[in-house]
């Protein structure tokens, strides 16, 4: 699929919305927000034992490329570990050489919300 | 040291001496010029003594006629006689399926783009077609004021977004006016009852012509006209009112099948119907079907109930464009009408019903626009330098960009007063990513394929980076016509990128160029004595601001060095001027403008302290 | 205010414009204006300012001239109003003060926000996606409008105590309530937008 039906697939059809029951062990939540837009973003992981990411949901309140991106990592993430994920990065191959161009929030906040989310997991783990 | 003389006698215009200008309404349906003489705004007559000019040119083997002769063979001749042209500025050729009644042209296969109409007279683009109409009115005009034109106002929707602003100037171009300004239409209509009536406070424009409807709403408080918001729709119209009895008729008749000629002929029996339900309950009409005759009985409650969702429409559109005003209904001092459509008496009563007032209806509702805009062009002019008029407009719909592939992202949002110049920063999505898409569109919805693409361009040349380090600010500039132009920066480099947006459905500043040259047949000369006089004109204009600067504040805020220098240079400039190179004319003019332009820049900011002198520097430290 | 920091300020919407500007500005909105610097600005001398400014600036003044002095006048009133809305919201109103004061909130990317009030704000707006599913949607509207304009009241006054005492820590206090406020903001504006597709329903 090129680029940006990808991108508009992922705007009308979000993947992995929704919410996972925070109290769990397994999971980590992360919540993050951009003042500029007045964006809200809550992004959960469930870990196995392992320490492989199984599962991610997000709930994002904002701007199609806000809800584009979020659920753009939401797929990326699952299966990885939890360095992995801390460590994302957008290195997909670029189809187009000339893309358009991304509101810098939109770029960091899913990113934010993984990292929010990891910590949140790990903090868990270290108290008990 | 006494001033230079510029101007030649009888050369520069008599500082006292009035300028021709004009307001020209380029309506869907009927076209109409405008003057201001003795102080009277009115239409101008053609010499039969009819004022609407019907917006319809027919193309025939012989040249092209526009108007009522060229009306009268729209059923004979289909396709070589185009109507409601105005429906297609701006739009891209993918635009007209959506649009009913136009299907009957045959369009030129074209790579995208803009539409081509195919006639006797060859392909066709609406700009060329409306410019056959402006010139019309611009023959009228000169006819009525035995002389040359100044320059024109032209009225266009306050819905019309940017492509369909650029198209009308370029028809203008093209027909040889000088635009002094697009003007909104509904502020046009305001400015003719205002200073009829003289009203201070909030007023209401409901506009429905004949293929566009706009509502706006402005607050009048000492000769300015603020239009707080604007909203409606650039393809619902009287027209629309026109298909949907014209449907009715078919239905009635059965549903046959149609051919190019009957649907044109089922929509004229439906707007003269429709014309006569305005005085009557009850309307028969004669409709001639497959050999025969079959009389329909209409009703107005009948009709009432045939457009009632596009009534519905405009009311919506009503509270939309009060609430984005931030006024109440209660707040709305004044209701004005325009637009022939107005007079369907559904239409006013649910306009009374939903503003709980009496419209107003006393300027002709065809006529109100063409007469706005020539009080407007008058002032423009420079005819009145004591006006204390002043129309400030905003920009009817949202301008942004294309984010992340597909999305639209908005940069300056509807309603902002214009002329407005605004940036926003953005980075890249991918590492490495050397060039970045800007694309350009119009709209209100989160897709850009929902929005209107204006135009494209590429920025090349970004350091490769991370993705989301580098930063790229792209910068909307719109002017006092609500035209845009575009450009983008990368931050870190400076490296630069600008377009003036051309719309993508548009025609490139080339294309007019040589348009404009084939309309001069075979005179090269024309064309080239066209231009020259044109560079004249720019460089007496400059001259003459810059006299009269120097002899109003020349003093006060040039050093003798400074005056001198700037004395030079005009007097090079005035020596190019008289000669017949245009192109050293052009260049003559950029070289003054420029050595001038801290005097201009010294000018306003004195001009600002002036209008703010009642509000010293004491009285803001008092305060703080 | 020095007047490099002036020049600092007015540079951001200079570079807006398209290349070889020529427009020279190096006072404030509040200068440009003659107004004084203060958050509890008088709206009615605000749009005065602006009749007054438009009727000496707008290229409509300028239309019989060169083009030269058209394209400057452009700037010019594309100044104006720039300041004019800008000064006009209380939320952009705030954020400027506080740039002048060197912090700068319009364009920040990555800021630490208390957990609670994002909490908050997760809820609010879930509040708002189950308007549809409301047995009385005006009802649940209107309570959430309330919210919205009672925080948002809160919050400015808050900001405007937090300014005026203009210490660093103040400062940024008042910071925190210009973020708070962007989320406040918007949420008002989706309740708006839900409330137009509802009628129009």
């Amino acid at each position: 699929m090129a680029y940006s039906e990808q991108v508009i697939d992922h705007y009308e059809n979000p993947r992995n919305v929704g919410k996972m029951n925070d109290s769990d062990d397994n999971v980590g939540t992360g919540m993050v927000g951009a003042p500029a837009c007045g964006d809200v973003m809550r992004l959960q992981i469930k870990v196995s034992d392992e320490g492989i990411i199984e599962d991610a949901k997000f709930k994002t309140y904002g701007c199609g490329s806000a809800i584009a991106s979020s659920s753009l990592v939401t797929e990326w993430v699952k299966g990885m570990s939890l360095d992995e994920a801390q460590e994302l990065k957008n290195t997909t191959i670029a189809e187009e050489l000339a893309l358009p161009p991304v509101k810098i929030h939109c770029s960091v906040l899913a990113e934010d919300a993984i990292k929010a989310a990891v910590a949140d997991y790990k903090d868990k783990r270290a108290k008990k | 040291m006494a001033l230079l003389q510029i101007a030649e006698p009888g050369q520069s215009p008599e500082p006292h001496q009035r300028k021709l200008a004009v307001g020209i309404d380029l309506g869907t349906t009927n076209s109409l010029v405008a003057s201001v003489r003795s102080g009277e705004a009115a239409t101008l007559p053609d010499e039969g003594g009819s004022h609407l000019l019907p917006s319809v040119v027919r193309y025939t083997d012989q040249g092209v006629v526009v108007g009522q002769a060229a009306l009268a063979q729209a059923a004979v001749d289909p396709f070589n006689t185009i109507m409601s042209v105005k429906r297609l500025m701006g739009r891209g050729a993918v635009d007209l399926k959506g649009l009913q009644g136009e299907a009957v042209y045959r369009f030129a296969d074209t790579d995208g783009g803009m539409p081509y109409l195919q006639t006797v007279a060859g392909d066709k683009s609406p700009v060329e077609i409306s410019a056959e109409i402006l010139k019309t009115l611009k023959a009228r005009a000169r006819a009525s004021l035995e002389g040359e034109l100044e320059g024109a106002v032209i009225t266009v929707p306050a819905y019309f977004d940017d492509a369909q602003r650029q198209a009308t100037k370029d028809a203008a171009q093209l027909a040889g006016i000088k635009v002094l300004r697009l003007l909104n239409e509904p502020t046009a209509a305001a400015v003719a009852y205002g200073l009829d009536q003289g009203a201070e406070g909030v007023i209401a424009v409901y506009d429905l012509g004949g293929g566009t409807f706009d509502i706006s709403v402005l607050r009048l408080n000492k000769g300015v006209f603020e239009v707080l918001s604007t909203g409606g729709d650039s393809a619902l119209g009287g027209d629309d009112f026109d298909l949907a009895l014209a449907q009715w008729f078919l239905q009635q008749l059965g549903g046959a099948e149609v051919i190019a000629g009957e649907s044109r002929y089922l929509t004229e029996k439906a707007r003269w119907t429709k014309e006569r339900l305005t005085e009557n309950a009850t309307v028969v009409v004669d409709l001639d079907h497959a050999g025969q005759k079959v009389s329909l009985e209409v009703t107005r409650e009948l009709f009432d109930g045939l457009v009632e969702t596009l009534v519905n429409k405009t009311v919506r559109a009503c509270r939309r464009a009060l609430k984005d005003a931030g006024v109440s209904t209660d707040e709305v001092l004044e209701v004005v009408m325009v637009g022939g459509s107005t007079r369907m008496p559904v239409i006013r009563a649910r306009v009374e019903q939903f503003f709980e007032r009496q419209p107003h209806i006393d300027i002709d509702p065809d006529r109100v626009v063409a007469v706005g805009a020539a009080i407007q062009a008058d002032v423009l002019a420079g005819n009145k330098p004591d006006s204390e008029m002043l129309l400030l407009d905003v920009l009817p719909l949202s301008l942004g960009l294309e984010t992340m592939g597909g999305l639209a992202e908005k940069v300056i949002h509807r309603n902002t007063s214009i002329p407005v110049a605004r940036a926003q920063e953005f980075t890249t999505y991918q590492d490495g990513q050397t060039a970045m898409m800007v694309h350009v569109v119009q709209g209100e919805r989160e897709l850009v394929d929902d929005c209107r693409s204006l135009a494209q361009f590429v920025l090349r040349g970004i350091p490769p980076m991370a993705a989301g380090a580098a930063k790229i600010r792209v910068a909307f500039q719109v002017d006092a016509d609500g035209l845009l132009s575009v450009s983008a920066k990368e931050l870190s480099t400076g490296i630069e990128s600008e377009i003036q947006v051309k719309p993508s459905y548009g025609l490139a500043d080339n294309e007019i160029a040589e348009m404009l040259k084939a309309s001069y047949s075979c005179a090269e000369g024309d064309m080239a004595a066209r231009n020259l006089r044109e560079q004249q004109v720019e460089a007496d204009r400059l001259l003459h601001s810059l006299e009269q600067a120097i002899s109003a504040d020349g003093k006060q805020l040039l050093s003798e060095g400074e005056l001198i220098h700037l004395q030079e240079q005009m007097v090079i400039l005035f020596s190019l001027r008289n000669g017949t190179d245009s192109a050293l004319i052009e260049q003559g003019v950029k070289v003054l403008a420029q050595v001038s332009d801290f005097f201009a820049a010294r000018r306003m900011d004195l001009s600002i302290k002036n209008a703010l002198k009642g509000h010293s520097i004491d009285e803001i430290e008092g305060n703080s | 205010m020095s007047a490099d920091a002036a020049k600092a300020l007015t540079f951001e919407f200079l570079s807006s414009l398209s290349a070889g500007y020529m427009m020279d500005i190096t006072q404030n909105y509040f200068e440009f204006l003659a107004l004084p610097v203060t958050y509890q600005l008088d709206l009615q001398s605000l749009s005065e300012r602006n009749r007054e400014l438009q009727k000496t600036l707008h290229p409509d003044r300028f239309a019989h001239l060169s083009d030269r002095e058209r394209r400057l006048s452009v700037q010019y009133t594309a100044y104006l109003n720039e300041a004019v809305s800008t000064l006009k919201s209380p939320l952009t109103r705030a954020q400027y003060l506080l740039k002048m004061e060197g912090i700068d909130t319009f364009s920040e990317t990555q800021v630490q926000l208390e957990p609670m009030f994002l909490m908050q704000q997760m809820e609010l707006r879930e509040g708002l996606e189950s308007v549809r599913e409301a047995s009385d949607p005006d009802a649940v509207l209107l309570a959430l409008q309330a919210t919205v304009d009672g925080e948002m009241k809160a919050l400015r006054s808050q900001f405007d105590g937090f300014y005026q005492q203009s210490t660093p820590t103040s400062l940024d206090a008042a910071a925190v309530c210009v973020r708070k406020m962007q989320f406040i903001d918007k949420l008002g504006r989706e309740i708006e937008a839900l409330e137009d597709q509802l009628f129009d329903e």
